[in-house]
């Protein structure tokens, strides 16, 4: 059961991993699965990277439990070797929650990701911002200063938040948006125009979803039970 | 604290610097080791993980059970303001304590331009910067490394200094702030103990009196119990050397963020303008079989991609090829690469080089330092043209395409035919270029570096006067436009920042002032060209009533006194004067590693030998 040459992972990102960029977490896999003695597959060519394959690279400053990867290995393993093998030498702020088999050839993950699922919790006392979600969602456009390229940018996310609202009782704003290659939101870009600052709230990834048939939203994981 | 320095993480530039929790650092519990020691790097995070020093230190340390090392760098100028605004002290990563707290804080001078650095990381924690402000509420502020030759511009700043190898003092350091706060020593008593350490320097027990010229007069002690000359520790064996077995892993990327390991320590080639040739001797070679198995442990303890095999000139290792190729043969079976950061002007070099480099062939790097033979002899670099252009033609036909060339302009005896020379050297070296790669390939291409030469204490050129800016900056523009041509790129050192390190390497005690004048100015981090501030720091020299060109610009007399006379290396005083009237003659000096002693001093006064595994050594 679950022997793959080719193993997803689920893993979260927590203190202080969520201060360091998508190249650092590509490179500090690279290193736990060396420490891990994991037979993974090397790419071929001038200088051999191990074949790992991120779904989402995660915005620095935001913590997640719901972080893909898939990995290539040169031999077969039982996935939940792999994941308990990884959690052995993973620093602070990284664990890897869930591990299944993947078929040999399947699309990349990255390009599969639509959407994504945030909390975004206030640290302090904020009075009004369920009205201002509300006045906010009313709107048409809402243009936010982004940077593409190293160059701020004027742009119309109205498109992007599919869905949002403000949980009272935990503090939180939920908030579901596009995510992925094709469209994408930080969700930082938001926070300005719920006259919000980074620092006034903690952000935190629930998942990271597919958009499928009938507009129905699946995780990594559902859709290998497909 | 930390609760606090979590909220403005967000907020500031690399806040991976800050947090800390990386793989293999020691959190040891805070109230139960009785001698605290923060190791603190004046840079930043990412230039300061890269010190293999303090990976020793740290280990060293760490592996007592009645002491620990925390780690603390230079945070970066956002940070300072976040901190600034919430009243935040500089605290090290591990614990999260304030510098204060720890009972030492041991500095490391890599670097002159640092300087300025560290009084800005005492500002930061909240202790007084000078030394005799501080009684036992403080930490003893001490420090190490190659500026540590002379530490005189900060002599007023630091408690002590400690001179050579440092595993060979640390432990007798720790002990004696251990027992002397046992005993409630008072902070004079303390120091008084801490001079009588071999290799540790009190500079409050010297007083320094001057000419009316400017000069020094004399350097005396004012306790009898304290020695009239420090001299350096030295490990004698480097292969029963403690070394780490773990290292820490940043999250984010750093310098040198790789299994390091090291060779060799010292080198004996004698180029006359190389301050770490003569501080470092004798040679010490670690075993194969121990580098090999360091290499190993290190591999496995962090899950590294890449090794390098560092020291001076590992090419010079006498059992380098047999090193390299048994370890690219063990590390390629996991995927990993192994890197010689530095390379000899030889084609054995590049053969070496080809051998780990089986893949990734973009840039190789010579030193030739000097353009003509003349110069190199002058300089005792012996490296001959043919060496260059055998070397580059075996790394063109190896397929490398991009050739690095470091050059110092500025050397005593220099003429602008020295110059014509560099530019020869790097056309020449296009030309080997061109004909060797294929034609429908990549072209060739020769960087140039220019560096300006600028004269240490402790080697044969610390009589030397630094060539002057303008004159500087005329020689770097003469040969951009010999080298103003497709195929080329050149770049020269900043000539200011050039001037202001010769200043504070041959510096004494009465630059304090301005020290602390340029930082109270805002000077900070000057060995970043982005925070630079020329004009400030001569705002400082002109505050503190001092002429900045006595110190850059003169040439010393033959007996001059210097700011350093009573530390040493080992290397002696009448050496290297001979040394310098052998360059003026052009004459060479061997490598006492495979020829006659040379009688520089240090193998009969320190009691050492050059150590080699070839068996060549002098045992």
């Amino acid at each position: 059961m679950g022997l793959s040459n080719n193993v997803r992972l689920r893993f979260g990102v927590g203190e202080p991993g969520r201060f360091i960029s998508h190249l650092d977490i590509l490179r500090l896999m690279g290193r736990a699965i060396r420490r891990a003695q994991l037979p993974i597959a090397y790419s071929q060519g001038f200088s051999p990277t191990p074949k790992l394959a991120f779904a989402s690279t995660l915005p620095v400053g935001v913590t997640s439990e719901a972080e893909y990867v898939d990995l290539q290995l040169q031999t077969s393993l039982d996935c939940e070797t792999v994941k308990s093998r990884l959690n052995a030498v993973l620093p602070d702020g990284f664990q890897i929650l869930e591990a299944a088999a993947l078929p040999v050839k399947y699309p990349a993950l990255m390009s599969l990701i639509t959407t994504a699922c945030y909390q975004i919790r206030t640290l302090g006392e904020v009075s009004d911002l369920e009205p201002r979600i509300t006045d906010l969602l009313a709107k048409d456009v809402l243009m936010v200063s982004v940077k593409r390229k190293q160059k701020e940018q004027q742009a119309n996310i109205r498109s992007l938040i599919d869905k949002m609202a403000y949980d009272a009782l935990n503090q939180q704003i939920e908030l579901q948006c596009a995510s992925g290659v094709k469209a994408n939101l930080r969700p930082m870009d938001l926070l300005p125009l719920l006259g919000l600052e980074l620092r006034d709230v903690l952000i935190h990834r629930t998942a990271l979803l597919i958009k499928a048939e009938a507009d129905q939203l699946l995780t990594p994981f559902d859709v290998l039970k497909g | 604290m930390k609760q606090k320095l979590l909220r403005i993480l967000p907020d500031v530039s690399k806040p991976a610097r800050y947090t800390n929790q990386e793989l293999n650092a020691c959190h040891k519990e805070w109230k139960q080791v009785a001698v605290k020691m923060a190791l603190a790097f004046p840079d930043t995070y990412e230039i300061g993980m890269g010190n293999l020093g303090f990976k020793i230190l740290y280990h060293i340390i760490n592996q007592r059970q009645d002491a620990l090392a925390e780690r603390v760098y230079m945070p970066w100028v956002d940070m300072q303001q976040k901190m600034k605004a919430e009243d935040l002290p500089l605290t090290a990563l591990e614990s999260g304590q304030p510098l204060a707290d720890f009972d030492i804080v041991g500095f490391t001078l890599q670097y002159e331009l640092s300087f300025s650095n560290i009084i800005k990381m005492l500002d930061l924690a909240g202790i007084p910067r000078l030394s005799a402000q501080r009684d036992n509420r403080y930490p003893l502020i001490i420090a190490g490394g190659p500026c540590g030759y002379n530490p005189e511009p900060l002599a007023d700043f630091l408690d002590c200094v400690v001179l050579g190898d440092g595993e060979e003092v640390i432990g007798e350091l720790l002990e004696l702030v251990k027992t002397s706060k046992e005993q409630k020593l008072s902070r004079q008593e303390t120091l008084l103990k801490l001079a009588q350490i071999s290799g540790v320097y009190v500079p409050r027990f010297y007083e320094i009196k001057y000419t009316d010229q400017g000069t020094i007069k004399t350097i005396q002690k004012t306790e009898s119990s304290v020695p009239d000359q420090i001299e350096k520790r030295v490990v004698a064996d480097l292969d029963q050397a403690p070394f780490p077995d773990r290292m820490i892993v940043p999250y984010l990327q750093t310098v040198h963020d790789r299994v390091m390991v090291e060779v060799m320590r010292g080198c004996t080639r004698g180029c006359r303008f190389c301050q770490a040739g003569m501080i470092y001797r004798p040679v010490r070679e670690r075993s194969v079989e121990t580098l090999k198995k360091q290499v190993l442990q290190l591999l496995d303890s962090t899950g590294y991609e890449q090794v390098s095999l560092t020291s001076l000139s590992t090419g010079d290792y006498s059992k380098v090829e047999r090193l390299v190729t048994e370890l690219a043969a063990e590390c390629r079976q996991r995927g990993v690469s192994v890197s010689l950061p530095s390379l000899r002007v030889d084609s054995f070099s590049v053969r070496l080089a080809t051998e780990i480099e089986k893949f990734k062939k973009t840039g190789l790097t010579f030193a030739p330092e000097a353009g003509t033979q003349r110069l190199r002899d002058v300089i005792n670099k012996n490296v001959r043209e043919e060496d260059l252009y055998e070397a580059v033609d075996a790394a063109f036909a190896a397929g490398w395409f991009q050739i690095k060339l470091y050059f110092m302009i500025g050397l005593p005896t220099e003429t602008w035919e020295d110059l014509d020379g560099i530019a020869n050297l790097a056309k020449n070296v296009l030309e080997i270029g061109r004909r060797r790669l294929p034609k429908d390939g990549k072209k060739p291409v020769v960087n140039v570096s220019v560096a300006s030469f600028v004269p240490k204490p402790g080697t044969p050129f610390q009589w030397e006067a630094f060539t002057d800016q303008e004159l500087l900056l005329a020689k770097q523009d003469y040969l951009r436009k010999q080298l103003r041509h497709p195929g080329f790129n050149f770049s020269a050192h900043d000539v200011p920042t050039s001037y202001l390190e010769a200043v504070f390497a041959r510096g004494d005690r009465r630059l304090g002032k301005v020290l602390a004048r340029a930082v109270d100015l805002g000077c900070q981090f000057d060995g970043w060209n982005e925070h630079f501030r020329f004009d400030l720091w001569m705002h400082a020299f002109h505050d503190a009533g001092i002429d900045s060109d006595f110190y850059a610009y003169r040439e010393r007399q033959a007996d001059e006194i210097f700011p350093w006379e009573h530390l040493s290396s080992g290397v002696s005083r009448q050496f290297l004067w001979l040394e310098r009237k052998r360059a003026y003659q052009g004459i060479t000096t061997e490598d006492c590693r495979f020829n006659n002693c040379v009688g520089c001093r240090v193998c009969q006064d320190l009691d050492v030998t050059n150590r080699l595994q070839g068996g060549d050594g002098i045992e």
